[in-house]
């Protein structure tokens, strides 16, 4: 147990909320993109959240009021991961990605992204990512308050 | 010295109550880090209550039956329970569920939990220094 523990454990939420806000940022910029290197149109991106100690153990079987995650460590990303719902279709016949082809002739498949989600989303990662911010300036200006120890006049 | 003084107690509780706030600190940023993590669930630091009821144990009338012990064997009654021996314990509280997603982190509680735990901090660094205050007093006045 460190001191500056939860320094470290506040900035792995920065890094993590950062990151989702980057992956919001790539999604809405791609809200219309019709070819990626894949195939077909860009699928959305989520990222995967999980807490650094994800294995809680028991400290006895039978009771389980002792269950534990260890030491706190923060958060973490697992994984970013695409979203396989299905396309938008919008009818373009003019685009030259429209189906020219079968029964949805003239249409576009479009990306899964609903911008007003991913705007939601963004809302709710810088709302974290303040929370976070918070922590640290708050543990700050404890830790200054500590150096005053045994500071009191003579 | 004077470890085993009635200040020295004090100092040491306070030392120990700033240990366990460092502790909660570190509980609650790692609640506030988890709070977009599906299934997670809050921590919380049991401490306070545990020094009370050990305060409270040795304070009882009816605690302090003394036992007539004619054998080593024998036990006390009720045992006096050292308050520095108490320890903090990182409760998980499993059983509720705050959204739809099964994790319970309301930011806002944490939050107010993050304030309280920096003006108990402070207000224990002060009465520290109030304590050493006056064992400098009293170490200059004879």
């Amino acid at each position: 147990m460190g001191m500056f523990d939860s320094f470290n454990i506040s900035s792995t939420g920065l890094t993590a909320q950062r990151l989702r806000m980057d992956v919001i940022s790539n999604n809405i910029s791609n809200a219309t993109t019709t070819r990626t290197p894949e195939g077909g149109p860009y699928k959305r991106k989520r990222v995967i959240f999980a807490p650094v100690n994800i294995r809680p153990f028991y400290k006895s079987p039978l009771v389980p009021k002792r269950i534990d995650h260890g030491e706190p460590k923060g958060v973490r990303v697992v994984k970013i991961e695409d979203d396989n719902s299905e396309f938008r279709l919008v009818y373009d016949p003019s685009h030259p990605d429209a189906i020219k082809t079968g029964p949805k002739q003239g249409y576009v498949e479009m990306p899964n992204v609903n911008v007003v989600m991913e705007m939601t989303d963004l809302i709710s990662a810088s709302r974290s990512y303040e929370a976070n911010v918070m922590m640290i300036n708050n543990a700050k200006s404890m830790f200054s308050k500590a150096l005053e120890i045994g500071k009191g006049g003579v | 010295m004077f470890e085993y003084s009635k200040m020295m107690q004090t100092n040491y509780l306070l030392e120990k109550a700033l240990d366990v706030e460092s502790l909660r600190r570190k509980v609650i940023a790692n609640n506030i880090a988890n709070v977009d993590v599906p299934h997670f669930k809050r921590s919380e630091v049991n401490f306070e209550s545990e020094l009370k009821r050990a305060i409270a144990h040795n304070m009882d009338p009816m605690k302090n039956v003394k036992a007539l012990k004619t054998d080593p064997r024998h036990y006390d009654f009720f045992e006096f329970k050292d308050i520095t021996s108490v320890q903090p314990r990182v409760n998980l509280d499993y059983t509720t569920t705050y959204r739809n997603d099964g994790n319970n982190v309301d930011v806002e509680k944490e939050m107010v939990d993050a304030a309280k735990n920096q003006m108990r901090y402070n207000s224990y660094v002060t009465s520290l220094n109030q304590n050493y205050k006056v064992l400098k007093m009293v170490m200059r006045t004879v």
